[in-house]
């Protein structure tokens, strides 16, 4: 890797950046740290960092404003830091354009592995139209509308299949019920949240070793769903 | 309109949105009634005229026939003076009259008794031969006969004048007088001012004692009448409260009333008791009216219900504000040490090998603080939950000296950057309380005071007398209370703990500890005398052996 990753924390809580310092830095990345919006705003100007965790609560700005106002000129990874049990407010987050939620108070590892996400993912805009999609033993293959498990054909309706490819494009960062809704069945049914639960349960029926506890489609309780990740994470053949 | 109604009513205990749901749906209330309003308007008329002159027997008819022949009398004797000047034939004009005044004035009955009586009288003493109902002359017939027709005719359309107009008058009476309370309870929201206008305006409109009661259990008082307060009897009570629980509420007699109950979609709100002899006394009339205003006064109780309903749930939303308030900033207070201390361990596991030794004694000292800074805050709320839940803060005889030199060592240590100044100018500081809260209260006041001021800047911690009273103050010199955060701490001091970015719960905490100690809390901040803030914590002084029964009630 010629070049570090900057990680912009955005937080006001000097204890959360006392150990996130050291710890992105020997994870290998530098850290610049602002301890409010406004700072946090003008530390994306002016250091362009490659992905940014920012907490919703800040003292001077909205932490959902300060998404919106970023998104207004860059595309950069936003990872929200949010109070356990503020559902509402992670979705308003994720509409407003964040890529991901990490759930206070976390684990150093799994605020790691939402950065290689989203720094892989290189933001919101989607890559160019990848058609073969891989993640562990699952491979889809978009065009020849395929998708094999281990090396066996899985049989999936048109439904299931899209629903798949949204979320393995998503590459392990969480979507929404309302986004898979938009994205599966467009966007006049964005509130129909129970047909997510049918679709998700029959995928689940038949990529799931065992479909009540599942390891591939995990469910972020009401928020969305997400893939889960093998640590190499969604390889584009 | 029934269901709204009831819906909105149970939603009510809910909280902000409910109180935004009643918001709304209390317009589309007011609307319906203003339509009720209209409706009952148009029944007023129909009814005042559908009554005229069918409800006029009896006395009245009596009098209207006395009246008629007490005017033909006096026009016979006009009749006799005049037929000395003039003809006869003149005088059956003044017969006329007499006729036309008798059914203008008292009605048509009065008109047509007159209307006969004078054709006998005029052919009695006035027609030839006089003195008998003879008549000599076949011309005289046909006058006479021709007046009896004039006279029942003029008679008859001069009552039925008389009586529209009546009819008209007693209209606007009613008109007026629903007007006036139409006028009177869209002017006012206070409960007990509608209730007032609706005894009077039924009183007024009925002549008689109004009472009005409302479904509250406890009191036997009647909750308004008019002109005189009313004390209903064993037997009234009961049969007020029988119309309250009636599937199917309808007029009663009841001791001195005739009970109506005033109903709306929402079932009885409330009982109007007329006096019984205004309304059922033998050829007492209907009272115009009245049937419309009882329906305005249940539209009008109904609404001030909901008023008084919906100030509940807004006063209810505001204390939701203020306890999620509390909650988040309880959570956030719980939750940034939890998060540094699991990211910091973390942290250590998974990447302690790649880092810096420095780094790692550095999140060693963050897990260690923050461990403290929970125990802390787990203590203060374990405090808090106590004196929420109403359990005493223990009364022992202790000297104030020993909790604030013990605090004073606490700070000492959490807060090594700043000097703690402990004085005490007396020997004898004691006080009725708990020691170890006391000391928590000082220690959260000082840590308070040690975070609102620059690095180095003294906190002094002082105990004194002052006449009957222990006083202990704390004195920082950082930057100062604004008025407001004063006022926040007042509010706190009487128990009602309110977010504050810093040691919210602890400065509740003291509020509510210093109370229960019988004791007070005040708060100065920039005065000549103070360069930052003082807390002064104000105790009776407990002597020793003196009794101290009288401050128990204070806690």
């Amino acid at each position: 890797m010629s070049r570090r990753p900057h990680v912009l924390v955005v937080d006001d809580e000097p204890q959360i950046q006392r150990f996130l310092k050291p710890a992105l830095t020997a994870a290998g990345y530098d850290v610049v740290r602002a301890m409010d919006g406004a700072e946090g705003l003008a530390a994306v100007r002016a250091h362009a960092p490659d992905v940014i965790v920012l907490d919703l609560g800040l003292p001077d700005l909205d932490g959902k404003e300060v998404i919106s106002l970023i998104r207004r000129h860059c595309d950069t990874p936003i990872i929200v830091l949010s109070a356990r049990g503020a559902e509402d407010e992670k979705i308003a987050a994720l509409d407003r354009g964040a890529d991901d939620y990490v759930a206070k108070p976390f684990g150093i590892g799994e605020l790691l592995a939402r950065i290689r996400v989203a720094l892989r993912s290189g933001g919101r805009g989607e890559a160019a139209p990848v058609t073969v999609l891989a993640s562990r033993d699952l491979v889809v293959d978009v065009d020849a509308h395929r998708v094999t498990q281990g090396g066996e054909i899985v049989k999936l309706t048109p439904k299931e299949f899209d629903l798949l490819v949204a979320l393995m494009r998503a590459g392990g960062r969480v979507l929404t019920h309302r986004a898979l809704l938009a994205r599966v069945w467009g966007a006049a049914h964005v509130e129909d949240t129970q047909y997510l639960r049918v679709f998700i349960g029959q995928l689940r029926q038949k990529l799931e070793r065992d479909p009540a506890e599942p390891t591939v489609i995990v469910t972020e309780p009401g928020v969305g769903y997400r893939l889960a990740l093998d640590p190499a994470g969604i390889e584009e053949a | 309109m029934s269901k709204p109604v009831r819906r909105h009513k149970d939603r009510i205990r809910i909280g902000v949105a409910a109180a935004r749901a009643i918001a709304g749906r209390r317009g589309s209330v007011m609307m319906g009634e203003h339509h009720r309003e209209e409706t009952t308007a148009l029944r007023v008329t129909d009814h005042v005229e559908s009554r005229s002159g069918a409800d006029r027997p009896g006395i009245r008819l009596v009098g209207a026939v006395g009246a008629g022949l007490a005017i033909v009398a006096a026009a016979m004797l006009l009749g006799q003076r005049l037929t000395t000047v003039l003809p006869s034939a003149y005088v059956v004009s003044i017969f006329l009259v007499a006729v036309l005044i008798a059914a203008a004035v008292f009605g048509p009955w009065s008109g047509l008794v007159a209307a006969i009586a004078s054709f006998f009288v005029f052919d009695y003493f006035f027609v030839e031969p006089t003195f008998t109902f003879d008549v000599d002359d076949p011309r005289e017939v046909f006058a006479l006969g021709v007046f009896l027709v004039a006279a029942i005719t003029t008679g008859g359309l001069a009552g039925r004048l008389r009586e529209t107009a009546d009819a008209a008058r007693r209209r606007a009476d009613t008109l007026a007088l629903l007007q006036d309370f139409a006028a009177g309870v869209s002017a006012t929201t206070d409960p007990a001012e509608i209730r007032a206008l609706v005894a009077r305006h039924v009183a007024g409109c009925i002549g008689a004692t109004a009472v009005l009661f409302e479904p509250r259990s406890g009191s036997d008082e009647a909750a308004e009448s008019w002109p005189q307060p009313v004390t209903p009897t064993k037997a009234e009570r009961r049969a007020v409260d029988a119309s309250f629980a009636a599937v199917d509420p309808r007029a009663v007699e009841a001791g001195r009333f005739v009970l109506r109950p005033l109903v709306t979609a929402d079932g009885v709100v409330a009982v109007v008791g007329l006096a019984r002899e205004a309304v059922t006394a033998p050829g007492g009339e209907a009272h115009d009216g009245l049937e419309a205003l009882l329906e305005q006064a249940a539209v009008a109780l109904e609404r001030s219900r909901f008023a008084e309903e919906g100030a509940a749930a807004r006063a209810a939303a505001e204390e939701e504000r203020l306890r999620s308030a509390l909650l988040s900033s309880i959570s956030h207070d719980l939750r940034t040490p939890l998060a540094t201390i699991l990211g910091s361990v973390t942290s250590l596991r998974q990447l302690g090998d790649r880092m810096e030794a420095e780094d790692r004694a550095d999140l060693l000292l963050a897990i260690e603080e923050e461990t403290v800074r929970l125990s802390r805050f787990v203590a203060d709320l374990l405090v808090m939950t106590r004196l929420e839940a109403g359990l005493d803060v223990r009364r022992d005889w202790i000297d104030v000296g020993d909790p604030a030199a013990a605090a004073a060592d606490h700070l000492r240590r959490v807060h090594p950057d700043h000097p703690i100044r402990f004085s005490r100018t007396t020997a004898t500081a004691s006080v009725r309380g708990e020691a170890t809260l006391f000391e928590q209260v000082l220690f959260n006041l000082g840590d308070n005071a040690a975070k609102a001021s620059p690095k180095g800047a003294p906190i002094e911690i002082a105990v004194a007398l002052d006449g009957a009273d222990v006083v202990v103050t704390i004195t920082d010199r950082g930057r100062g209370l604004g008025r407001e955060e004063i006022a926040r701490l007042f509010q706190q001091g009487e128990g009602r703990a309110t977010p504050t970015g810093q040691g919210g719960l602890g400065l509740a905490i003291a509020g509510r500890v210093i109370a229960a100690m019988g004791g007070s809390l005040a708060a100065e901040s920039r005065t000549a005398e103070v360069p930052g803030t003082r807390i002064t914590l104000r105790l009776p002084r407990a002597e020793s052996g003196a009794p101290l029964d009288g401050e128990e009630g204070e806690a």
